[in-house]
């Protein structure tokens, strides 16, 4: 209990309650929390006997109304309130200072609060910055290895580009040259080169999109030398 | 109009109370909502004596002379008062603070708060409350409502609560927020170098874009996308059904956006165990 009741000064704010106006017991509960903003809250276990006592000594009455006991003064309580009016002063500045008191508690209870708030989003987040540090590692070493063999597959494409290229180019430069400067068969010849180089490239190309097993080797190996033969006797021995 | 002067202890009884304006210069001011007749309870002053009116259900507190201007109160003796007001609940206040700190409780009405270096704590204050502080702190628990901060280096801290709407402009404050934001709330927080930490619910949703030059930026919540780049980080996505907005800004201050459970028994963590 709060330290404002004592030596019967709870039995005197009853009495005050009760003079405003007749009150059931709930009601005086309620007015008490009320005026005490919530620093002292009796329960009934400890109004109603106290009611009852006030009611033995002659000091406040009951009359039931609808089931309700509703408790008034009588003119015995009246006159004791009346003698103690002093003591009731004083107990009004107390309680306005409780009110004052109920501040500081609760201004002490929201900044405990606000300060573990604070300690657990910081500790939460520290927490999550630790996890967040360990996976954006990886994801970074990861990240790491796939850009290398991307540019290490990039390197060796460029690479044969422009070896193709540069093949090409001089290829079409002997031809000009020739064309320009030898006879009409070195020019021929040069062409021949070229369609040769071409077929082989053409054939790596398609032996190295297709597997190639041992009976493929020898069937190509045969329609080779076939070609190089029908070549030979058919269009240049003749 | 009824006008009282008061230079020592004094409790004040009034019949209407509708709207409560206070102006402080240090000392401590505590407003407490109660179903009781409105009152005024000075239990210290030091310096001027405090002038209470009341007119028209407006009441008035402030130290004598203050019209006369600010700048007579830093040569002049110190002002200092202690003073505890209950009001109704509905009823709205305005304090102006210079280094007073200030308790308000209960309210659900708009609580309009202007303080230089003046602390003010707020308990379960439902409405619109709109705090503009230079370094004082704004420190909130249970607050229901649209809460409004601009600040120089005033921390803003919401414990619990559910928000109608957040703004917080602050340079170097720091922004703490452990709230459940209804449907369709709109946050904003921009700070320069103030770190912003703010916990919300798993199932909140709003569409979310955090942005900082040169602070970090942490979220627990998946399925945002982050956009690293050398000069700002930027974290942006939709939470839910993107009803609500959630915009932070800061310059170098740390962005830090926490998610906690649905759970309303463990929502609260931090916020319960008192």
């Amino acid at each position: 209990m709060s330290p404002v009741f004592g030596h019967g000064r709870l039995r005197l704010y009853l009495l005050k309650l009760l003079e405003e106006s007749p009150r059931h017991g709930y009601e005086v509960i309620r007015l008490l929390q009320d005026r005490f903003l919530g620093v002292y809250s009796p329960s009934p276990g400890t109004i109603y006997p106290r009611l009852a006592r006030l009611e033995a000594d002659g000091l406040v009455t009951h009359e039931v109304i609808k089931g309700k006991k509703v408790y008034s003064l009588t003119d015995a309580g009246r006159a004791e309130l009346e003698r103690r009016m002093d003591e009731l002063a004083d107990l009004e500045e107390e309680i306005a200072a409780s009110a004052q008191q109920f501040a500081r508690e609760l201004q002490q209870d929201v900044r405990q609060t606000v300060r573990s708030l604070r300690e657990e989003l910081t500790q939460a987040a520290r927490e999550m910055r630790k996890q967040g540090r360990t996976a954006s590692k990886e994801t970074w070493r990861e990240v790491r290895e796939r850009h290398k063999e991307e540019w290490r597959r990039h390197k060796g494409h460029w690479r044969e580009q422009s070896q193709a290229l540069m093949e090409e180019w001089r290829q079409s430069w002997d031809e000009a040259w020739c064309t320009a400067t030898g006879t009409a068969e070195e020019a021929n010849r040069i062409k021949l080169e070229r369609a040769l180089r071409k077929f082989a490239d053409n054939v790596r190309k398609s032996a190295r999109r297709s597997g190639l097993t041992e009976a493929d080797l020898a069937a190509v190996q045969s329609l080779l030398e076939e070609t190089a033969a029908r070549i030979r006797t058919e269009i240049l021995d003749r | 109009m009824s006008r009282w002067t008061i230079d020592s202890t004094a409790t004040l009884e009034f019949d209407g109370v509708v709207a409560l304006k206070a102006t402080m210069i240090a000392g401590n001011i505590n407003v407490l909502a109660s179903d009781e007749a409105p009152s005024v309870l000075v239990s210290e002053v030091h310096g001027p004596p405090l002038l209470v009116s009341h007119e028209a259900g407006m009441l008035t507190i402030a130290h004598e002379r203050i019209l006369e201007g600010m700048l007579g109160w830093l040569r002049n003796q110190r002002a200092r008062a202690t003073v505890t007001v209950t009001v109704p609940r509905e009823c709205p206040v305005q304090l102006n603070l210079v280094s007073a700190d200030a308790v308000i409780t209960g309210l659900s009405a708009r609580a309009a708060i202007k303080s230089a270096t003046g602390d003010v704590t707020l308990d379960g204050v439902k409405g619109q409350i709109d705090a503009n502080t230079v370094s004082g702190r704004i420190e909130a628990q249970g607050v229901d409502g649209a809460v409004n901060f601009t600040s120089v280096s005033g921390d803003l801290t919401l414990a619990g609560g559910s928000l109608e709407s957040l703004g917080a402009r602050t340079v170097s404050g720091r922004i703490a927020a452990d709230v459940a934001p209804v449907n369709g709330c709109a946050m904003t927080v921009s700070t320069v170098s103030g770190e912003v930490a703010l916990r919300l619910p798993e199932s909140t949703s709003a569409k979310v874009q955090l942005g900082s030059a040169a602070g970090r930026i942490d979220t627990s919540f998946p399925g945002l996308q982050r956009y690293d780049r050398p000069v700002a980080t930027n974290v942006s996505g939709t939470l839910g059904d993107g009803a609500g907005q959630l915009v932070v800004n800061t310059i170098s201050g740390g962005i830090t956006l926490l998610s906690k459970p649905d759970d309303p028994a463990k929502a609260g963590t931090g916020v319960e165990d008192k």
